[in-house]
């Protein structure tokens, strides 16, 4: 999953929450199934006007919690919680 | 259409059979099939074989007894969206197609919102007797939706039957929950017991936080529905098995699962067709994967008629499906609707309606019966099928030319046999038949010898006559079997006087039309 080409950041957990967004929704093919949100370990899930969206700030990649990134696992509609490029991955803290 | 040798075989021998039986087959038999509760006229009300205690849970349950399903009502409410399995057949831009038709989008409720429609439902239409969670998704990848909804709906309407359906993964993990909820129906829908063949099916499942594809994928599928419905057997609540029959793909394979379900308690098996066009964008619709004819279908159940009864009363609800079996009143009941309603849930206004249902029905079976003794000398071979035109209530009560739907019945010197249900688009609108949508009509219920009817038009009679489907329209608003019964003893009595050439008819298609409803 760690693609080279994207930058990594390396700071203090608080300082490195508040710039990363690795997983985005593609509001336009989600299907509003719901079926992402439970399963976040992070909480960064949630509804918003019949589609789903990732906050920003808790997305960890499932770093930690599980070998696979949960929204992706599940999401019935494939290429819909994608990485969003224009935005430096998780790395996780320590 | 035979692409995969060896495939398809069973199928085809069994559709042979299904052709030789018409008018040569043994005869012996066919009486077996009472046994069931479903054939002749469902003496003792449709009681049948069944031990009471079983009698009882399914007696006014629309789904789980056939002769019920005549007059009681079922209400879906669509609280679970989510799924935790793809399946070829669906695309999740819309409900779940293990119990709704392709290409059906329902309205998403909250459990609170669910409850304020059940109690709506339950004072409009007193004949709603059970309640289902069957998606739009999956009822069990949606556990705290779901399980909330059911405590909410016993506490507010104790009466109300509860039930669930589920494509099995999270089974095993809340049988226990599913006890005391008082949910006294799962229906499961396993389309395999063999993971090669579920590979075919099933491109992946989510299990235990990960994503399994392929044969693993069937594996775990497979095991977690076989070991839920035995734990389900095990505590006294009723399973229906739903199998969607693929041709070239699980048709022959249906044989093994009925099998396999029968021997873990499930109590009826539902075999569907495929329904499969390229515009529900599933991919077994881009793929042309074709469903199977309305013979095959039926052969196959055949087959698997004789240790379980076999379901052919299902018409692939939508998740939010309101009313009698076929007569979807869902429309009526937006949420919007529903909350302005003034609701006061009544249960005794309910109790006396449904003791009128029970005379009818018992009166209904009466009338069969003696009609069937009047058949006691007949022997013949000839056995057929009939096309009816009903709103429920097993009378003849529909005008052909309103009829969203026919019930199919087998008539022999056995009685009448239920056999299933054909779907058709209403052709006559404001009065004038289209002359392509009765041609539908007339392609769907071309393997029957008779329609009946309540009313039909001039033109729509010539029609069938052209096609030599006979139109019968004396018994309206009379009993469907008694009536049945009552014109199967003149045909034979015309074949036997020489003045009718009794002949096979052809295969029809099952009717893809899927009607907004
Ligand atoms: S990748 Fe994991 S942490 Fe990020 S939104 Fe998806 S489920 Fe949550
Ligand atoms: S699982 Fe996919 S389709 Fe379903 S809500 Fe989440 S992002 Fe949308
Ligand atoms: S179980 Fe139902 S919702 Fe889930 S993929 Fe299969 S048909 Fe679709």
């Amino acid at each position: 999953m760690g693609s080279a080409a994207t930058p990594r950041f390396r700071f203090g957990s608080l300082r490195h929450k508040e710039i990363c967004v690795p997983f985005k929704i593609i509001a336009s093919q989600c299907t509003g199934c719901s079926a992402c949100e439970p399963l976040c370990p992070n909480v960064a899930i949630s509804e918003k006007e019949g589609s789903f969206v990732i906050e920003a700030t808790k997305c960890t990649e499932c770093v930690g919690h599980f070998d696979e990134p949960q929204c992706v696992a599940a999401c019935p509609v494939d290429n819909t919680c994608v990485v969003d490029t224009s935005l430096p991955r998780y790395q996780a803290p320590g | 259409m035979n692409a995969v040798v060896g495939r398809g075989t069973y199928v085809k021998a069994a559709v042979n059979h299904g052709k030789m039986m018409q008018p040569t087959t043994d005869h012996k038999g066919c009486c077996a099939s009472a046994k069931t509760g479903q054939a002749s006229c469902g003496s003792k009300a449709g009681q049948g074989d069944l031990p009471t205690e079983i009698w009882e849970k399914v007696k006014d349950h629309p789904c789980y007894s056939e002769d019920a399903h005549h007059h009681y009502a079922r209400m879906h409410v669509a609280v679970a969206p989510a799924c935790n399995i793809q399946c070829n057949y669906c695309n999740r831009k819309y409900d779940c197609a293990n119990e709704s038709r392709p290409g059906v989008v329902s309205e998403k409720l909250t459990p609170e919102q669910a409850v304020r429609k059940v109690l709506a439902i339950a004072t409009t239409i007193p004949q709603m007797t059970v309640l289902g969670i069957a998606g739009p998704g999956d009822a069990l990848a949606n556990p705290a939706k779901t399980f909330e909804t059911f405590e909410l709906v016993s506490k507010a309407a104790p009466d109300i039957k509860l039930c669930l359906s589920t494509n099995g993964l999270a089974l095993p993990d809340y049988v226990d929950t599913i006890v005391r909820s008082k949910i006294d129906h799962v229906t499961i829908t396993i389309n395999m017991v063999d993971p090669e063949i579920g590979a075919q099916i099933y491109p992946w499942i989510f299990f235990n936080h990960k994503r399994y594809t392929g044969i693993e994928a069937a594996k775990i599928l497979t095991d977690r529905q076989l070991q839920g419905l035995e734990m389900l057997s095990e505590r006294g609540i009723l399973c229906k098995i739903n199998s969607v029959m693929i041709p070239n793909i699980n048709d022959d394979h249906l044989v093994e699962v009925n099998k396999a379900v029968t021997s873990r308690g499930a109590f009826l098996h539902n075999i569907m067709p495929l329904i499969s066009a390229p515009e529900h964008g599933t991919a077994f619709g881009r793929n042309g994967q074709r469903g199977p004819t309305a013979q095959e279908l039926k052969a196959l159940q055949d087959a698997c008629e004789g240790q379980i009864n076999m379901m052919r009363h299902c018409r692939q609800c939508r998740a939010d499906a309101v009313g009698l079996l076929g007569d979807d009143r869902g429309p009526e009941f937006t949420t919007d609707q529903v909350m302005k309603m003034d609701v006061q849930y009544d249960l005794e206004m309910r109790k006396a309606y449904q003791k009128r249902v029970e005379n009818e029905r018992v009166s209904k079976a009466e009338a069969c019966q003696k009609e069937l003794e009047k058949l006691s000398g007949e022997i013949s071979a000839i056995t057929l099928l009939v096309a009816v035109a009903t709103k429920g209530s097993g009378l003849i009560n529909e005008h052909f030319g309103h009829a969203k739907e026919f019930q199919m019945y087998e008539l022999s010197t056995c009685g009448a046999k239920f056999v299933g249900v054909r779907r058709v688009e209403v052709y006559c609108q404001g009065g004038y038949g289209e002359e392509d949508r009765l041609s539908t009509i007339v392609r769907g219920i071309r393997d029957c010898h008779a329609v009946f009817v309540a009313k039909i038009g001039g033109g729509p009679k010539s029609n069938l006559i052209k096609a030599g489907i006979e139109p019968v329209d004396q018994f309206a608003y009379e009993f469907i079997e008694k009536s049945a019964i009552a014109w199967f003893r003149s045909y034979l009595d015309k074949v036997r006087r020489g003045e009718v050439q009794h002949g096979e008819r052809g295969d029809a298609a099952v009717p893809l039309r899927i009607s907004a409803a």
